[in-house]
């Protein structure tokens, strides 16, 4: 028997993973332990929870492997400030000190934290370190569908390189091409986060909200001053305009000009047409981008399949382009596509690599639909919920699936947490808030009331696997939410010419399409299709509410407030269902209604998290 | 007394770090910079061969340890 421990840490996401054999056994993100967004400490905790969940003790684990190599990082930081100088001045003395703090010497570094785990474990020999975007790589392809494809992956920059193509083969996995810093798809996307005053490395997501609500008016002068594109999809930033290679923040004044506007402060300055339009024209250029960049790889390699990690594969709105294009039979995007998965491939990558193991392809995928973390005993459950003073029936699992369905179907919002929780920014059934899709203020309300988010934001639809086609423009497998496509024309509520007229967020209170909360304003949805296999519970209630409404969708949001993690524990749960609005909450066999609860105990929860 | 004797101390190692890192920048990676700005030497990988595309070719992915 062969472990390998894989570990990302130190800039955002930090996450542990643990292969046994070659098989993924458990995988979790240290934010949810530390209940800190995006932490990017030591993961010790996740690191703690993979030991446990494989019965391994540190000391046994055969490999360790971290995600990516720090000399290289460095090597790249110094080459940038010698490039610029004597731009870069502030930067340096920021970084410097983190990096003679331990980072330069990893490996010490890292085997002081491990000790912390065991104190028998003495081995400096079997830690290893893999190139960033070969851990994505990695992630991206070995729990692929596919036994041939081309990988693409890109983000913000890994050592040096931001986007890769690598090409898959069985076992073997080897990086062909790379584009370099500073030029980079996810720092330009980034940049345009924080000019429209979202957190960068967090409110990418906004953006990429946002984008519908807009028109790309603006693509023009991102393309003619800001990024020169190739045909082949490739692409150069012009530094003139950006700061993020030698400053603190992401853009300079001649960003601010070109548009004729300084960047949004979230707190004194709503959203405007003029931000909307921004993200509407720079999610074009990405989804263009990619679009170019895909064309242009399958011509050179022609291999039908296509893999994709890095952050910028989260890009669901990109990844739906790409498949509508049909440019590839086959797409497949790892769930976990930022820095955490880059655990997971670093993991997948020592196995293949050195051990050059024999591949056996799943037909459908070795992600275990992405749920990989911890999971809790009805008897840990009831427990939990006592020892909190939470009023609770204890029922069956066929009640409990009627019951929710009913309350669904009644308006109400739910909490809903089951069995072992995902691995990826996704909610998927296992950590999940949940409504009724039918609604025409759910999305609203859920928004307001409950996520405590900004209105603009959509949701995503859970739906049966089999009634897909007859709801999407959509007929393959989108089990992680990783695919954004329109609602079938049949189910869409076209607007009048009033409505046409509005503009922005006005568009969000009409009612779209038979579905509207999950209805996003251009017709759009990310659509998670859910199967008995891989998804029992979450099926069974998503086929009781079919029979009840006749609509086999579910809303399915992540279950958490703005700037909270993903609720990891029966206690996390309980918290957030009383300090939000949500009506009900069911965690394993456990039913819980708000207004049987004790009032006492709600707390202001949204005080307890930084609004990202 | 001893815990200011520590502060004093720590706070006397923070100047001669950021001394040394102030020294290093501009004696060092400053002109260094300068000097290969003038002979045009590019420390950043691109590619110059291929005007059509802004590909940099790879050769292998080593494992370290």
């Amino acid at each position: 028997m062969t472990s390998i421990l894989g570990i990302s840490a130190f800039y955002h996401d930090s996450a542990a993973a643990i292969i046994v054999d070659g098989q993924i056994v458990a995988a979790a993100q240290e934010e949810r332990f530390t209940r800190v967004k995006h932490d990017s400490r030591y993961p010790f905790n996740a690191i703690e929870f993979v030991l446990k969940y494989s019965k391994i003790n540190l000391s046994e684990v055969d490999h360790i492997v971290f995600y990516e190599k720090p000399i290289l990082k460095f090597k790249r930081l110094l080459k940038t400030y010698i490039t610029f100088a004597p731009k870069g001045f502030k930067q340096f003395l920021k970084a410097m000190p983190k990096w003679f703090g331990g980072r330069i010497l990893q490996n010490r570094t890292l085997i002081n934290l491990l000790k912390k785990h065991d104190k028998n474990f003495k081995d400096r020999n079997n830690i290893h370190f893999f190139e960033h975007h070969f851990s994505h790589a990695s992630s991206a392809f070995y729990p692929s569908p596919f036994k041939e494809a081309i990988i693409l992956t890109a983000d913000g920059v890994g050592e040096s390189a931001t986007t890769t193509v690598a090409i898959g083969i069985n076992a073997k996995l080897e990086i062909k091409k790379e584009i370099h810093f500073p030029h980079s798809l996810g720092l330009i996307y980034s940049a345009f986060t924080y000019y429209l005053g979202f957190k960068v490395n967090s409110g990418e997501y906004k953006l990429m909200g946002l984008a519908p609500y807009g028109k790309p008016v603006y693509m023009d002068k991102i393309t003619k001053h800001l990024i020169d594109i190739k045909e082949d999809g490739t692409f150069r930033l012009d530094q003139k305009y950006f700061n993020y290679a030698t400053g603190l923040n992401m853009i300079n004044n001649n960003f601010c000009k070109l548009f004729g506007k300084q960047p949004r402060d979230s707190k004194n300055e709503d959203l405007t047409q003029f931000h909307m339009d921004i993200a509407a024209s720079i999610q074009k250029v990405t989804e263009d981008i990619m679009l170019k960049l895909g064309r242009s790889l399958k011509k050179e390699f022609n291999i039908p399949n296509l893999c994709l990690a890095g952050g910028v594969a989260l890009n669901c709105v990109a990844n739906g382009k790409l498949l509508k294009e049909k440019i590839f039979q086959n797409i497949w995007v790892q769930p976990a596509a930022g820095d955490a998965g880059g655990s997971l491939g670093a993991a997948l990558a020592y196995w293949y690599k050195e051990n050059n193991e024999f591949r056996k392809i799943n037909p459908k995928d070795d992600m275990k639909g992405s749920f990989l973390g911890p999971e809790y005993s009805q008897k840990e459950i009831e427990e939990e919920l006592t020892d909190m003073g939470a009023v609770f029936n204890s029922t069956n699992e066929e009640n409990l699936i009627i019951k929710t369905s009913k309350d669904l179907a009644n308006g109400e919002a739910i909490g809903w947490f089951q069995g072992r929780m995902e691995f990826g920014p996704r909610s998927l059934g296992a950590r999940s808030i949940l409504g009724d899709p039918r609604s025409s203020t759910m999305q609203k309300n859920l928004n307001l009331k409950v996520k405590f988010r900004e209105s603009f934001r959509p949701f995503a639809p859970s739906i049966l696997r089999e009634d897909l086609s007859d709801w999407f423009e959509l007929n393959c497998d989108s089990p992680y939410m990783l695919f954004v496509a329109n609602v079938l024309e049949t189910k869409v509520i076209k607007m009048n010419d009033a409505q046409q007229k509005l503009f922005g967020i006005d568009k969000l209170n009409i009612k779209r399409s038979e579905v509207p909360a999950v209805t996003h304003v251009d017709y759009s949805a990310r659509i998670q299709t859910v199967e008995e296999e891989s998804n029992y519970k979450y099926y069974k209630l998503i086929k009781e509410f079919k029979k009840l409404t006749g609509c086999p969708i579910i809303l399915n949001t992540s279950f958490n407030i703005r700037g909270e993690p993903i609720v990891n524990t029966p206690r996390d749960a309980f918290n957030c269902f009383m300090g939000t609005g949500l009506d009900k909450l069911v965690i394993g066999n456990c039913y819980l209604d708000k207004k049987k609860q004790n009032v006492s105990i709600i707390k202001d929860y949204k005080k307890n998290f930084d609004l990202d | 007394m001893k815990i200011l004797c520590k502060n004093i101390i720590f706070l006397l190692l923070n100047l001669i770090a950021y001394f040394l890192m102030v020294l290093v920048f501009f004696t060092i990676i400053t002109p260094l910079g300068l000097i290969l700005k003038i002979f045009n030497i590019k420390l950043i990988k691109e590619n110059k061969k291929n005007l059509d595309s802004y590909w940099v070719k790879i050769k292998d992915n080593k494992i370290s340890s």
